[in-house]
């Protein structure tokens, strides 16, 4: 018995910090009068880069819970002095970066942005981030909404598993 | 004479024959490439006239691709995806033929930035440091680079922001060169990179041209 309340203890603590990661969604009062969730974010983490690097990049899971796509039109953050909707694209062996003025979520959707594909491109860092610091970006829609969504400083991680 | 006829005719049948057979008997084996993907032997390319610098700003040519073997990759510093991930990649190969430290010896892993504008060999030791200790920066004048990208059949181009007029981004390669002891491109591997994938297929192409007489 005691060893049973001890597990379900154990495993509560452990879910803890999980449930600060699965959703990143925080809404913070902003300026604009609309401030509630209105895509899902989860797995928001932007990567720790090179101490002399001022560009960064921000991925996470943007999911559209809603029955109408959703469309972002911009996204800022104060620590930077601009943020991108970039896509990294390979074709032929020659790999590009591709601006997008809008990112667009369609009803029902997830779009992932992940290494090696679409990511926020983090301009002109004006503070030194490393990992285990946050920041805030404000996703800015179509339709003049805002979401608040804050980010850990993560290393990337170098990938050990041998069972490719 | 006639009777000597359909003999000669025979004769010389069977020895043709005999002939073929043993060539294609007492063909060296080790001719024929083996299907390893991105392995370019035996065609391959000797690098010529290199003259880069390195991070510690002392020259990098052709001598310091002798006698190893190198993983080359082609970015730049303001690159915030492929670049990091390619080189977070690398040092996953690295930790991952560590493994087998004596078939691998003699790795070196070098990243060479096609921003010569922005990537001072100051800037380029602060990013490659970063990811490993040992990976060197190497970078050099426009026309020393394209000499090298040329060689190798590496394509870069710089293209405007239209975000941002003050900045721009580079269009590269983004495949991860071998270049083999004897300073010859040897191998290519193609993108998206996997740490196991390389290091499975370097440990093969090595093993495999070990035996060839040009590496004895």
């Amino acid at each position: 018995m005691i060893k049973k309340i001890v597990f379900i203890i154990f495993l509560s603590v452990l879910l803890i910090p999980m449930s600060g990661f699965t959703e990143e969604t925080v809404d913070i009062p902003v300026k604009q009068e609309e401030t509630s969730a209105i895509v899902k974010v989860s797995d928001a983490w932007i990567a720790e880069a090179p101490p002399t690097a001022t560009v960064l990049a921000g991925y996470m899971q943007l999911e559209n819970t809603s029955d109408q796509e959703i469309i972002i039109s911009g996204v800022q953050s104060q620590d930077f002095k601009a943020v991108e909707i970039h896509e990294t694209v390979l074709k032929a062996d020659k790999v590009s970066m591709v601006a997008h003025e809008t990112l667009s979520i369609p009803a029902g959707e997830t779009v992932s942005l992940q290494p090696g594909g679409l990511h926020f491109m983090l301009m002109g860092a004006k503070r030194p981030l490393k990992a285990g610091d946050t920041t805030e970006i404000i996703l800015e829609f179509q339709d003049s909404a805002t979401q608040s969504v804050k980010i850990e400083v993560k290393k990337r991680a170098v990938e050990q598993d041998h069972q490719h | 004479m006639k009777r000597t006829t359909p003999f000669v005719l025979v004769l010389s049948i069977v020895a043709l024959a005999l002939g073929l057979g043993l060539n294609y008997l007492l063909k060296p084996t080790a001719k024929k490439p083996p299907q390893i993907e991105g392995l370019l032997w035996p065609q391959s390319k000797t690098l010529t006239d290199i003259a880069l610098i390195d991070n510690q700003e002392t020259p990098f040519t052709v001598d310091n691709l002798k006698g190893k073997w190198s993983l080359l990759f082609f970015g730049y510093t303001h690159c915030p995806d492929v670049c990091p991930t390619t080189l977070t990649v690398l040092k996953g190969v690295k930790q991952r033929l560590a493994e087998q430290a004596q078939e691998t010896a003699n790795t070196q892993y070098v990243f060479i930035s096609v921003d010569r504008e922005r990537d001072t060999p100051e800037v380029l030791t602060n990013y490659v440091k970063y990811f490993d200790p040992e990976f060197i920066g190497v970078t050099g004048s426009q026309a020393q680079i394209e000499k090298l990208t040329r060689q190798l059949g590496v394509v870069y181009m710089r293209i405007a922001d239209p975000n941002n007029k003050d900045s721009y981004l580079v269009d590269h390669s983004a495949s991860i060169m071998l270049i083999d002891p004897l300073g010859r491109m040897i191998a290519l591997f193609s993108a998206p990179h996997a740490v196991e994938t390389i290091a499975k297929r370097y440990l093969t192409m090595r093993q495999f041209l070990n035996q060839q007489t040009e590496y004895r």
